[in-house]
């Protein structure tokens, strides 16, 4: 036995584990460090940066000093500077390989310090975001009168002069086929001639005897019947060829009407119009408004992971190493479970404006669904430096996976506004002061996002510039904002992540609608002229080709005219002068 | 090389009993296969230490097993990922699983159980065999070598130089 026993080895074990113990203290404060660096640069998509990091044993514990957390939209300020961190670990839960700190204290957090040098950004804002605000949304629009946008409305418009010009000609045509018919039935000039050879055949026989006289008498009688039976005739289709001939003059005259209501009627359905420019409010804030919202959404994603295991492992897994090296960490039913990371409470101190807003956070996990909590936050300040009051409140709630429901309610009395320009480049305005209260709720339930903002602002001033793009509205907006100095705001999100609807509302939109009304009505007025002489163009053709076809039908008339007159003056100066 | 070789021979060479070199290969198999930053490596070098195995032998073998070991990690994932899949030993890592201990020591990794339970395997086997083949190496191949000319002129070689030059030699 003793052979194979060697008793120095037993103190050579405990001379190396000592060793391995005393060099695992020395190097434990470098390797949280790195590994706090890593982990919040995997969770931020940006590179943090820790100065510090000391281990404590009674109780066991971290303190961190200087955390500088890269702002990914701009790598040249840190989104978080914290200057001390610290925290106790539950021993007893170490041994099951879980974190779970029971008290943080983070001290002094700024935000949007400049850093020493740019970090570095591992996931762009574009990868996360499906397009900037500007592309999806308009906030403000005149709109251009071009000679496309004119043949496009005529194109769509049901032109009443093209239909109308149609059908005239069809009926016109149709009267005239009718016309030509009847005039062929009706008594015309041969037979009318006629009756003038039997006048004179009949002058001829009264130098005759007296029964020759008296025969000729009879046959004076029977041509005059005949010469009025056909005179009444001729009188009849007159009267009613008459009738029809002004129908048609009429409608014909109506058709030359036609293109001006055609061009108010196009006007009025695809020409401009107040409510198709927007309101001021859109113009004035909601490319603002966009941007927040954006960029609220990129934050939301950001720290999905933090709340939500299913997002940490999907995220993990985009950069998880082949199993040849790590393998996979399978997991068992808990007796007693226990999020695998888990801050209980963390009491936080933000700088800012100069003064300190303090705040609390609690049951910080992706494990909520083990914790069976949700994560909620509280922040509150008063009289800071440009800020009367200030709280924020909010419930991340992923306690059940599948419908996670988090909402941010955010309330600000007495903010300073600091110069700000507004207006989209197509209204330069500068707000230049104002004193902002508001009151934001922000929702975002599994697919939904919805959030509602009520502001006033007091003490306002604006500034109006002259426009890049002159529109005519710059001096008509000026005066109207010169009388200004305090106005609300609404505006209200709905939609998903990826397409959401911003409405903003405020009263500033009652005090500019007169000047949107006349705006709106002089581009009518400019885009009716234009589809006016565009349409006229387009119907010169038919309208005249009807008038044509109404002349046609007119010489029916003048052929009538000239029967009944010749008939007239066959029974007036011949018949007459027999007897 | 011509040094590892050496250092095999100077082994196998040496008086040093059959079972403590091939107990040391033994154990270095555990060492070299698994994880090496694990739990149960820390009780492979408390029996290192105290039991008289040749540490030359266990050294040179973890190198070479730890070697061996990332060429054969996918074969240990896929035999942890069975054996913690298991239905019937579900209960058995549950338990496990609650025990800080174990926890400790990530019998739950798939590639630290498939590597310790494949290594805990070979362990026995190892150790016969390699036990086996130094027991014949020195009895018959040893004898035989030092009469031939091949062995004659190795003496005369560099690598005998080496050879002789190392500590511990007979």
């Amino acid at each position: 036995m003793k052979k194979w026993i060697r008793w120095q080895g037993l103190l050579a074990f405990v001379v190396i584990t000592a060793l391995l113990a005393f060099f695992w203290l020395v190097l434990v404060d470098d390797l949280v460090r790195r590994g706090i660096e890593r982990t919040a640069a995997f969770l931020v998509g940006a590179e943090v940066n820790v100065d510090n990091a000391d281990l404590t044993f009674s109780p066991l514990g971290f303190v961190i000093t200087r955390i500088q957390v890269t702002n990914p939209d701009n790598p040249e300020t840190n989104a978080l500077d914290i200057r001390r961190m610290a925290f106790t670990l539950d021993t007893a839960q170490l041994f099951l390989r879980k974190t779970v700190i029971e008290d943080m204290s983070v001290e002094d957090v700024a935000l949007g310090t400049l850093r020493e040098r740019p970090g570095r950004v591992y996931r762009k804002a574009a990868e996360e975001v499906s397009s900037a605000p500007g592309e999806r949304v308009s906030w403000f629009k005149v709109p251009d009168i071009t000679s496309e946008s004119v043949r496009k409305a005529l194109e769509e418009a049901n032109l009443q002069t093209v239909n109308s010009a149609r059908a005239l000609s069809d009926e016109i045509e149709n009267r005239n086929k009718f016309w030509n018919q009847r005039i062929e039935q009706l008594p015309d000039k041969d037979r009318l001639k006629e009756y003038q050879a039997r006048v004179e055949e009949l002058s001829r026989a009264r130098k005759g005897d007296l029964s020759a006289l008296l025969r000729k008498g009879t046959e004076v009688k029977d041509l005059y019947s005949d010469i009025n039976a056909d005179l009444s005739l001729l009188r009849d289709s007159y009267r009613s060829f008459s009738d029809d001939y002004r129908t048609v003059t009429a409608q014909v005259n109506r058709l030359s009407e036609l293109p001006a209501q055609d061009a108010r009627q196009i006007a009025r359905k695809y020409g401009p119009s107040a409510e198709g420019i927007g309101n001021i409010s859109s113009m004035l804030f909601g490319e603002q408004v966009g941007v927040w919202v954006e960029r609220s959404l990129r934050w939301h994603e950001r720290i999905r992971p933090m709340l939500d295991r299913k997002t940490l492992e999907a995220e993990e897994q985009k950069e998880l190493r082949p199993p040849r090296f790590k393998g996979i960490d399978m997991r068992f039913k808990e007796y007693a479970p226990v999020p695998d990371f888990l801050i209980r409470k963390a009491a936080v101190s933000v700088l800012t404006r100069g003064r300190t807003l303090a705040g609390t956070i609690q049951n910080l996990t992706p494990d909520q669904d083990v914790l069976g909590l949700p994560m909620t936050c509280l922040f509150t300040g008063e009289n800071l430096d440009g800020i009367k009051g200030i709280r924020l409140d909010g419930t991340f709630d992923h306690v059940n996976p599948s419908s996670p429901k988090d909402m941010v309610r955010l309330g600000l009395k007495g903010y300073d506004l600091r110069p700000r320009e507004l207006g989209q480049g197509i209204l330069p305005v500068e707000l230049q002061q104002g004193i902002l209260d508001t009151g934001l709720t922000a929702v975002i339930a599994g697919r939904s996002v919805s959030a509602d903002l009520e502001a006033t602002v007091r003490s306002a001033r604006f500034l109006v510039r002259q426009a890049e793009q002159a529109t005519g509205l710059s001096a008509a907006v000026e005066k109207v904002f010169a009388g200004i100095s305090g106005f609300s705001l609404n505006v209200g999100v709905s939609g998903e992540p990826e397409n959401y609807a911003v409405k903003v509302s405020s009263n500033l939109d009652d005090s500019f609608r007169g000047v949107i009304n006349t705006l709106a009505k002089d581009l009518t007025a400019q885009f009716q002229a234009q589809v006016m002489t565009a349409l006229e163009q387009r119907v010169s053709g038919p309208i005249s080709s009807v008038e044509q076809q109404a002349g046609s039908l007119g010489q029916i008339g003048t052929e009538l005219s000239e029967r009944i007159s010749f008939a007239e003056s066959l029974l007036k100066s011949n018949v007459f002068s027999l007897l | 090389m011509l040094y590892t070789l050496a250092k095999v021979l100077n082994i196998l060479n040496s008086e040093a009993d059959p079972s403590q070199i091939s107990l040391a290969v033994a154990l270095s198999l555990i060492a070299g296969l698994t994880p090496l930053m694990s739990l149960h490596n820390l009780v492979v070098l408390l029996l290192v230490l105290v039991l008289r195995v040749n540490l030359s032998a266990f050294l040179l073998g973890l190198a070479v097993f730890s070697g061996l070991a990332y060429l054969f990690d996918p074969l240990f994932h896929a035999a942890g990922l069975s054996l913690l899949s298991a239905q019937s030993l579900e209960g058995l890592w549950t338990a496990m699983y609650n025990m800080p201990i174990f926890r400790i020591e990530r019998f739950n990794n798939t590639i630290v159980m498939g590597s310790l339970v494949v290594s805990l395997v070979l362990f026995l086997p190892v150790f016969f065999l390699t036990r086996a083949g130094i027991v014949r190496y020195r009895q018959r191949f040893l004898a035989w070598m030092k009469k031939t000319r091949l062995a004659q002129a190795i003496w005369a070689s560099t690598f005998y130089k080496i050879y002789s030059s190392l500590p511990g030699r007979n």
